[in-house]
């Protein structure tokens, strides 16, 4: 039963402890900061746009190099097929030279810069590239290897005594698919189970860390005493939980709010991302599912950072006991990271039933791919569970813990603490 | 209202602190709480408040188990703390709120409380811009803030100057004259003695002495007088006098620091011998008396005697 006492004492540390967080400078300035470059990144290009007339399409820039330049690829044919002509023809954008000098000399002349790569022929379908630095978007080596295989194929074709005309019918038949997706599409929420694990992972580490932070101020600067002998310690541990989730909420909304009305705002310059577009356009229930395990996650955590500042005696030691705590969350974090390409995954399936991963790949599951039901229901129903048992535990330590000063205790002396009733 | 504290074992791991701790406290009255660094007292306030529990025994308020959030307490704890950065009234304020005051008499105490101890110009400024000693003094108030009816005070003179320290010995008796209970413990014998009526000794978790400071007195032997003459009289003639009454009290030289010590003496009475019969004899031999007063043992000599050990 909950008396009215208590109540009372929840409600006077909560709006205390929320207030507090909302006073506080480097919450206030960093919410702030981040609005405004939402603000700032969302308005910019319609911005630009009205000092640009439409000459944007077709700059889009395209993966190889270009310019007024070619560039030049020194090309040693030992193949006995001559192809720089067709490779010329094929690639405007770069200049292939036969050259007779050996390897060696040419493997310098690329890494001087003489020559942008240098191509070697040994089989007509077989051939080396040296260049200098390999950039990943660089796509040379496709282009001059379906140029050699499209090649042989109408040479070889033309030996068989095949018209040219039907040989280039043959190779230019393409066949036309229609993907249809009945569950959720990847390619449109990979771009915001992206960013939303990123915010929740950020968003429950921080406001974890913060009451943890904030118990072990009140240890070290040896308020703590005085605080409990005017208050229930369970009431301190749920009011400081409670407020600093809410606040952590509060952000949430409000920098969730400036997006998307600055994005409301600029909507039809945006209208041409579809990535972007696919972010705001996100269904209510992601975003129902967002603030969920958002909230799961947070008190989960929370309560494990709470029981955690209660055993430290001085600021300095939050850090380092609180990593193994951290690192916890991190595993599920890397889990659903990793799983992002594959969300139907084994390993995703059986963390998002596993407490104290589930909050992370659980939502995973729930936002790119089409998870039953039940399978949600039960995935938070642990949670909720453990939330709850942790929830005891840490109160039980909370109040020993916060008395304590000197070392930490070992985890013996926290078993028998468990064990001692009120 | 008196509370009471019944047969109380503590003990931590195999480290036995408190064993077989009773004592009392009834309204209108101060208990002091005394004894040596490490005696308990701070494990038995801390029990008081249940922040941890008895292995054995009870507290008890007028016979009736005690919960102190049941009651309106004024704590004053050992470990002196609030937020240091955030501002002092806004503490307060949330203190009283949450001892169960509302918003307004929250402020109202709160303002009062400052008044009281002088710090009324403080109630924006943040807590660690004050001196050790006014952060002390605001320590004060965050016990008090809600008026309360038990008032537990754990080392409250530790750390005040002279001046404060009156300032809290006029708050106690106050506290006193009000009707509240007032608990407070101290290794600071001679401002016990000023305005307390009871004590409890404690020594190694044991109470070793627990009454009125006028009983304890009265329970020590009171033939030891104190004599001192006035004139720089023939002193050898004090002498012989006092050798030739030797069937009647010895007299040691009360010391020779000073001018008036030179003439003072203090006599221990022997059997038969009354105080009145003494002084009677110094006046008939027409020797002049300047002071003349029963020596009582002082807290710390009572302390000492019980103890074993000094303080």
């Amino acid at each position: 039963m909950i008396k009215k006492r208590d109540w009372e004492q929840f409600k006077t540390i909560f709006s205390y402890e929320y207030m507090g967080i909302l006073k506080n400078k480097v919450y206030l300035i960093t919410t702030i900061i981040i609005m405004v470059v939402i603000a700032v990144v969302l308005t910019t290009p319609t911005v630009i746009g009205m000092f640009k007339s439409e000459d944007i399409p077709g700059d889009e820039p395209g993966t190889d190099p270009v310019g007024t330049d070619k560039l030049k690829v020194a090309v040693i044919n030992n193949s006995g097929v001559h192809i720089e002509e067709v490779l010329n023809l094929s690639l405007p954008n770069y200049d292939f030279i036969a050259e007779d000098s050996n390897l060696d000399e040419l493997k310098d002349k690329v890494n001087k810069e003489e020559y942008y790569a240098a191509l070697v022929m040994s089989k007509p379908l077989e051939f080396d590239l040296y260049v200098k630095d390999y950039v990943i978007t660089n796509t040379l080596t496709q282009q001059i290897a379906s140029v050699l295989e499209y090649n042989y194929k109408i040479t070889e074709l033309q030996n068989q005594g095949v018209s040219l005309e039907e040989i280039q019918r043959i190779l230019a038949s393409t066949v036309k698919s229609n993907l249809i997706e009945l569950g959720k599409s990847a390619e449109q929420t990979f771009l915001y189970a992206y960013i939303l694990l990123m915010f929740l992972y950020i968003a429950v580490n921080l406001y974890g860390q913060l009451v943890a932070t904030s118990v072990a101020t009140e240890k070290s600067s040896r308020a703590m005493e005085l605080l409990i002998s005017s208050a229930k310690p369970l009431n301190f541990m749920f009011g400081k939980i409670l407020g600093s989730g809410t606040a952590g909420l509060t952000q949430l909304v409000a920098i969730m709010g400036v997006s998307f009305g600055f994005y409301k705002i600029n909507e039809s310059t945006w209208s041409k991302y579809p990535l972007v577009t696919s972010l705001f356009d996100m269904p209510a229930d992601v975003l129902f599912y967002t603030i969920l395990f958002f909230l799961l996650g947070f008190f989960l955590y929370a309560f494990i950072y709470g029981a955690v500042g209660s055993l430290v005696s001085r600021i300095e030691d939050v850090n380092t006991s609180i990593l193994p705590v951290t690192f916890l969350y991190m595993a599920g974090f890397l889990v659903s990271m990793v799983n992002l390409v594959n969300p139907k995954g084994i390993v995703v399936r059986v963390f998002s039933f596993i407490p104290f991963f589930s909050p992370m790949c659980m939502f995973l599951r729930i936002i790119m791919t089409s998870v039953p039901m039940w399978e949600i229901a039960l995935s938070i129903a642990i949670l909720i569970a453990t939330i709850l048992l942790t929830g005891y535990i840490a109160a039980k330590i909370y109040r020993v813990g916060v008395l304590m000063y000197g070392k930490p205790p070992k985890i013996k002396e926290l078993i028998k603490v468990l064990r001692t009733k009120e | 209202m008196t509370l009471e504290v019944k047969n109380v074992y503590k003990s931590f791991g195999t480290k036995g602190v408190l064993k077989d701790v009773s004592f009392s406290a009834s309204s209108g009255s101060a208990l002091g709480l005394l004894g040596r660094n490490g005696a308990g007292k701070t494990t038995i306030m801390r029990i008081i408040m249940r922040f941890f529990n008895a292995d054995e025994g009870s507290i008890l308020l007028d016979n009736k188990t005690f919960y102190p959030e049941n009651y309106s307490i004024g704590y004053l704890p050992e470990e002196r703390g609030l937020y240091p950065k955030k501002p002092i009234g806004s503490q307060l304020i949330y203190l009283a709120r949450l001892k169960g005051l509302s918003t307004k008499d929250a402020k109202a105490n709160t303002v009062k409380w400052l008044e009281r101890l002088g710090l009324e110009d403080q109630f924006s400024k943040k807590l660690n811009t004050l001196s050790k000693g006014n952060q002390q003094k605001i320590q004060l108030a965050a016990s008090l803030v809600n008026d309360p009816d038990i008032v537990i005070l754990d080392e409250p003179f530790s750390g005040l100057d002279p001046v404060n320290a009156v300032l809290l010995k006029n708050i106690v008796k106050e506290l006193v004259d009000d009707g509240k209970i007032v608990i407070f413990s101290s290794h600071q014998m001679n401002y016990v003695e000023e305005f307390c009526d009871r004590i409890a000794l404690l020594n190694r978790g044991t109470i070793v002495l627990h009454d009125s400071i006028f009983n304890i007195k009265k329970s020590y032997p009171n033939d030891n007088v104190f004599v001192s003459f006035t004139k720089p009289q023939n002193i050898e003639s004090i002498k012989n006098f006092v050798d030739d009454h030797v069937m009647s009290f010895e007299a040691q030289k009360a010391g020779a620091n000073t001018e008036k010590e030179a003439y003072s003496f203090i006599m221990k009475l022997k059997d038969d011998v009354s105080k009145d019969a003494m002084l009677r004899m110094f006046v008939d031999a027409n020797y002049e008396i300047d002071d003349f007063h029963v020596i009582e043992p002082t807290l710390e000599e009572i302390f000492v005697d019980k103890a074993g050990d000094a303080i």
